[in-house]
């Protein structure tokens, strides 16, 4: 199950200027940049649900722009100081009981992150929603209690996605993304994820719960919440490094 | 001698019944023996064939490195010196340059490990005949973007159709991984499902950029001649024209598929034993059988006088001349019989049934010129020998008793 | 009286009686022959390529067959074995848990399929132990990972080098661990060389978290054409929450060969019946051309032709029931012979086919049904001929046939 990347890690700008109606690609734009910040950091948590079993990692994410990313998983205790970093398009894996860092090969990438529904090409794709789609207002409708635009983005034929059409629906107010539709190319919806629980958080508007359901496997889905985030603090590259992995500064 | 040798061609047309039937089991021994052995043979051939021109074609060229770990890096350049000395070579037919990499294709119903092939498809077509095995859209054209064509049972298994979009992931000359979308311009389906599910196909224009490679780079350039017996003379020119690079024949880069043919070719050996036993055998039954109704006859002789060694000459002679009557016949139908099917196949089973592990169902029974005489003189040899054994065994009875019996 | 004439007749020509018997013996020996030697190379070739890997039946959960992942696992427990192994054809059971992991040096770094397997009870089934080309076997209780040789010489590695092991376990658990090299083992097919690991079971199941636990049962049976039979008998024995996949449907590539190489092959079976068919049809000609005279000579002094046609026929029954028996003497000690001791291939064709994962035989099979039927198929054949001299005798005119 792939899902929008992007949208782990949302925030919310305040941008109280009103601007006059804005085309598409302006509206991703602005929500894009809002849940992304230059950089960022915070606490999360990620709840896989299966039909048997259900699994929790406790993690801290750092991010600077969509090129660096750095995570450390919190808990459980089996889990505990694995830590993930993505450099451009590189990924490396450092596990404590295994002292060592791996990078991931291709074959890996379609292989699911951590025991979840997102993959590690999730992880790696820099597939901006701004750049790499086309964008077409479709309408207007409400979302827990908020107006939102209803728009349409296609991807261009060189973007390396698998979806074919995503639909969005964007707080027309304070541009949160509340709600994303993927399909395929038969126009089968594959994927939703909605957000929930706004709240301030690192002064911004943000939604702080996440879900993603898959359309084709009953009983299976992922929450995220977060926990705490912070934005725009310096952070340099070399942050984002290997020899950072083993312990990462909080 | 020349009054024996008369005697013996006149008694040929005498006892016609005899004579046919001698003549025709020579004959026919000697059809099936060579349809037999040339449908080994044969299927033995079509089996190299197909693995030549599906996967491996007759000679290969890589950089040195390139087949260790199939890095980008590795590459052959296709530059006009290259391209010279290829053309010069003794008979070759046609070149294909390829760009490898190995990676994953990715749709919404699931991912799977492939070889990506970036090829220049005109070239491609000319050295594998990939066009022909296109079954549904159409075989890419140079120029077109995006367009990937992909196996049929890779398509079945991931649910694809025409203009499906796929996502290929693998690494770039960097070690860093890379990506790009395409839609299925076509499904191909060769004889070998196995392969089919492992290659898809790319323009190498593509396919170039996203390694990180020259436009004029490529990892693998596959070569076919005129013909599997030219593989020697062009093994040896083009390693002294690119010592920088590796060339290895199809024997060198699949030993399993030269075990399998060689395996397979062996316990056909035994079978075709088997078969020239059986007609070997044959033949010495209808003599000894014809020999034995002679022996009235035989005695006759004797009684009137013929002395001992003159009959047995006659009877020698006797078969000699059938033996030469049915053997060009035998033969000639042989011969034509193969000539026939070499050119339009017998079709065996049906399609379906067939196509993997690199079997086409229509098989073309050939056989080279030695095994013919091999046959012929082993027929040969088996009617005169076992015409003299029971002519001996007739020539030692008592006339008197042959006669009255 | 017919019978006894028929007896005098064969008798008192012993040589023509002989060679017409030759006749029929020779098509049956060698028909016999044929069919041993394509049906014992056949199911050998089957043998081998099911000894690569698969072997003849695997027991899994549902839905593991579709999609081969940790989702789909079998609980071990006494009464599934005992339930599998309760069908009298089946040999051996042996449970095996298999996932993709990334295999690791630091520098290098492999994505391989890992088999957790029963180290002692593998040596039967895919005759491990024959294909270890480093190190020693491992004991079922040893700690360590035998690594093909392809997949070794692709992340350079050696015997007694550690290697890390990194994937998803049980219920997305994190599994991670290092290990070290104590075997390296051949395949000939690149597939599996360039790809496998094996570890001994439980080891597997801790790396996975997933305690008692096995993706297949891999189960060896006496005879390879039952599979299919066997499968659903231990199906039945099964709940539902079962599947059992005899070889056919995991390795369909072979059944396609098989079946090429049948068609090619009843093709030459049936021109070697043509052959021989001939020189028993080749006899009973001459035959009939040598005894016109007596033959006549029967008719002019009072038989009817209805009774020349039956003794005939009581020769012909005799001769082709004498053939075949003696045909079937003495083709079976030949085919039991050569199925103990067949033709090996030595020297570099034999490390050929051997590093290949073939046989380097050539073999016959002793399947009983060959026998019967091929003296049966001769048998009917060569009565059948016999319709040739009764058309001779209804079509012959007595006096013509005197005067010679």
């Amino acid at each position: 199950m792939k899902n929008n990347k992007i949208l782990l890690f949302p925030a919310l700008l305040l941008i109280i200027t009103i601007l006059p109606a804005q085309d598409a690609k302006e509206i991703v734009r602005l929500s894009d940049a809002h849940s992304r910040g230059k950089s960022m950091k915070g606490e999360m948590v990620l709840k896989v649900v299966r039909p048997d079993y259900t699994r929790e990692l406790d993690m801290y994410m750092w991010s600077k722009s969509t090129e660096y990313s750095l995570v450390e998983v919190l808990a459980p205790a089996k889990d505990k100081g694995t830590t993930y970093l993505k450099r451009k398009r590189e990924v490396w894996d450092w596990v404590p009981t295994l002292e060592r860092t791996i990078k991931l090969p291709p074959s890996m990438m379609s292989q699911s992150w951590m025991g979840t529904d997102f993959t590690n090409d999730d992880m790696v794709k820099e597939v901006s929603i701004v750049d790499d789609y086309d964008q077409t207002i479709m309408g207007e409708e409400t979302i827990g209690g908020r107006i939102c635009y209803k728009i349409q983005l296609i991807p261009k034929p060189t973007a390396a996605v698998v979806w074919s059409k995503l639909i969005m629906w964007i707080d027309k107010k304070d541009y949160l993304q509340l709600k994303t539709e993927s399909y395929d190319d038969d126009g089968n919806l594959v994927n939703i994820l909605t957000c929930s629980d706004i709240k301030m958080m690192g002064g911004r508007l943000l939604p702080t719960t996440i879900e993603v359901v898959p359309t084709d496997k009953p009983g299976h889905k992922t929450i995220i919440f977060y926990k705490s985030r912070e934005y725009d603090m310096p952070m340099s590259d070399d942050f984002f490094s290997t020899q950072n992995m083993k312990n990462p500064k909080q | 001698m020349r009054v024996l040798i008369k005697i013996a061609w006149r008694n040929i047309w005498r006892n016609s019944v005899r004579s046919l039937v001698i003549a025709t089991s020579i004959v026919l021994g000697l059809w099936i023996g060579t349809f037999v052995s040339a449908l080994y043979y044969g299927m033995g051939e079509d089996r190299v064939n197909i693995a030549i021109q599906n996967e491996l074609s007759h000679i290969q060229i890589h950089h040195p490195k390139f087949k260790e770990d199939y890095k980008a890096q590795y590459t052959v350049t296709v530059d006009d010196a290259l391209k010279a000395k290829l053309h010069n070579t003794a008979n070759m037919r046609s070149w294909s340059p390829r760009s490898i990499a190995q990676g994953m294709l990715a749709t919404t119903s699931g991912s799977t490990g492939i070889q990506i092939n970036g090829i220049v498809p005109e070239a491609e077509d000319s050295t594998t005949h990939l066009a022909a095995k296109i079954t549904g859209g159409q075989y890419p054209v140079e120029g077109k973007a995006n367009q990937i064509i992909i196996g049929r049972k890779l398509a079945t298994r991931l649910k694809l159709k025409l203009k499906s979009k796929v996502v290929l992931t693998f690494l770039d000359k960097d070690d860093n991984i890379a990506s790009g979308a395409f839609r299925v311009a076509g499904i191909f389906e060769s004889n070998n499902s196995g392969w089919d599910n492992a290659n898809v196909f790319i323009n190498k224009a593509e396919l170039n950029p996203l390694l990180g490679i020259d436009s004029n780079a490529a990892n693998e350039i596959a070569i076919l001649l005129n013909s599997n017996r030219n593989i020697d003379t062009a093994m040896v020119s083009l390693t002294r024209a690119f010592p920088q690079y590796k060339v290895e024949s199809w024997m060198d880069i699949s030993p399993e598929t030269s075990a399998m043919i060689s395996l397979m070719s062996q316990v056909s050996v035994v079978f075709v034993i088997i078969i020239l036993l059986a007609l070997s055998f044959g033949i010495v039954n209808t003599m000894l059988m014809a020999v034995l109704e002679r022996t009235r006859e035989i005695g006759m002789l004797l009684a009137l006088g013929m002395n001992r060694a003159k009959v047995f000459g006659l009877i020698v002679f006797e078969t000699f001349f059938l033996v030469m009557l049915g053997c060009p016949l035998g033969m000639l139908i042989g011969w034509a019989t193969i000539q026939y099917l070499s050119v339009h196949g017998i079709t065996l089973a049906s399609k379906s049934t067939m196509a993997s592990y690199g079997y086409s169902s229509v098989f073309h029974p050939d056989l080279p010129f030695n095994s013919y005489l091999q046959i012929i003189v082993l027929v040969i040899i088996t009617a005169l020998l076992s015409s003299i054994f029971p002519a001996v065994k007739a020539l030692k009875l008592n006339p008197a008793e042959t006669i009255k019996s | 009286m017919l019978f006894k004439l028929a007896w005098r007749n064969l008798w008192r020509n012993k040589y023509r009686t002989m060679i017409t018997v030759a006749s029929v013996f020779f098509a049956v020996v060698f028909s016999v022959l044929m069919t041993a030697l394509q049906k014992g190379a056949m199911d050998n070739l089957v043998k081998d390529v099911v000894s690569f890997y698969s072997s003849y039946i695997q027991v899994h959960a549902k839905g593991y067959f579709d999609e081969q992942t940790l989702d789909h696992v079998l609980d071990l427990n006494d009464s599934l074995f005992k339930n599998i192994r309760a069908d009298k054809n089946v040999i051996q059971a042996s449970p095996r848990i298999e996932t993709f992991v990334l295999a690791s040096t630091g520098q290098n770094t492999q994505g391989c399929m890992m088999t957790g397997i029963v180290p002692s009870q593998e040596s039967g089934l895919i005759q491990l132990g024959k294909k270890v080309t480093g190190g020693t076997y491992m004991a079922d209780t040893a700690r360590g990972v035998m690594i093909a040789e392809g997949l070794a010489h692709k992340l350079n590695v050696k015997l007694n080098d550690t290697l890390i092991l990194l994937g998803q376990g049980y219920q997305g658990a994190t599994a991670a661990d290092r290990y070290i090299i104590k075997t390296i083992v051949t395949f000939g097919s690149p597939q599996l060389n360039d790809r496998i690991l094996f570890m001994p079971l439980k080891q597997a199941q801790d790396f996975l978290s997933a305690e008692n636990k096995a993706t297949s049962i891999v189960v060896s049976i006496n005879n390879l054409e039952s599979a299919d039979n066997v499968s659903k008998q231990i199906a039945q024995r099964l709940s539902s929450g079962f599947e059992v996949i005899p070889w056919q449907q995991m390795i369909p590539d072979i059944v396609e060969t098989v079946k090429s190489k049948e068609s090619s092959e009843i093709v030459i079976t049936l021109l070697l019946y043509l052959l021989v068919s001939f020189g028993m049809f080749a006899t009973l000609l001459m035959m009939m051309a040598e005894r016109r005279f007596e033959l006549g000579m029967l008719m002019a002094i009072g038989m009817k032709k209805r009774q020349l046609a039956f003794m005939v026929m009581l020769e012909s029954v005799f001769v082709s029931l004498v053939g075949c028996a003696l045909g079937l003497a003495a083709s079976i000690p030949m085919v039991f012979f050569w199925a103990a001791h067949p033709i090996r291939f030595t020297g570099a064709l034999k490390n050929m086919y051997e590093k290949m994962g073939f046989e380097a035989v050539i073999p016959m099979s002793t399947d009983p049904a060959i026998f019967y039927r091929q003296a049966i198929i001769i048998g009917i054949v060569s009565l059948m001929l016999s319709a040739y001299p009764l058309y001779k005798i209804y079509s012959m005119n007595a006096l013509k046939a005197m005067r010679k």
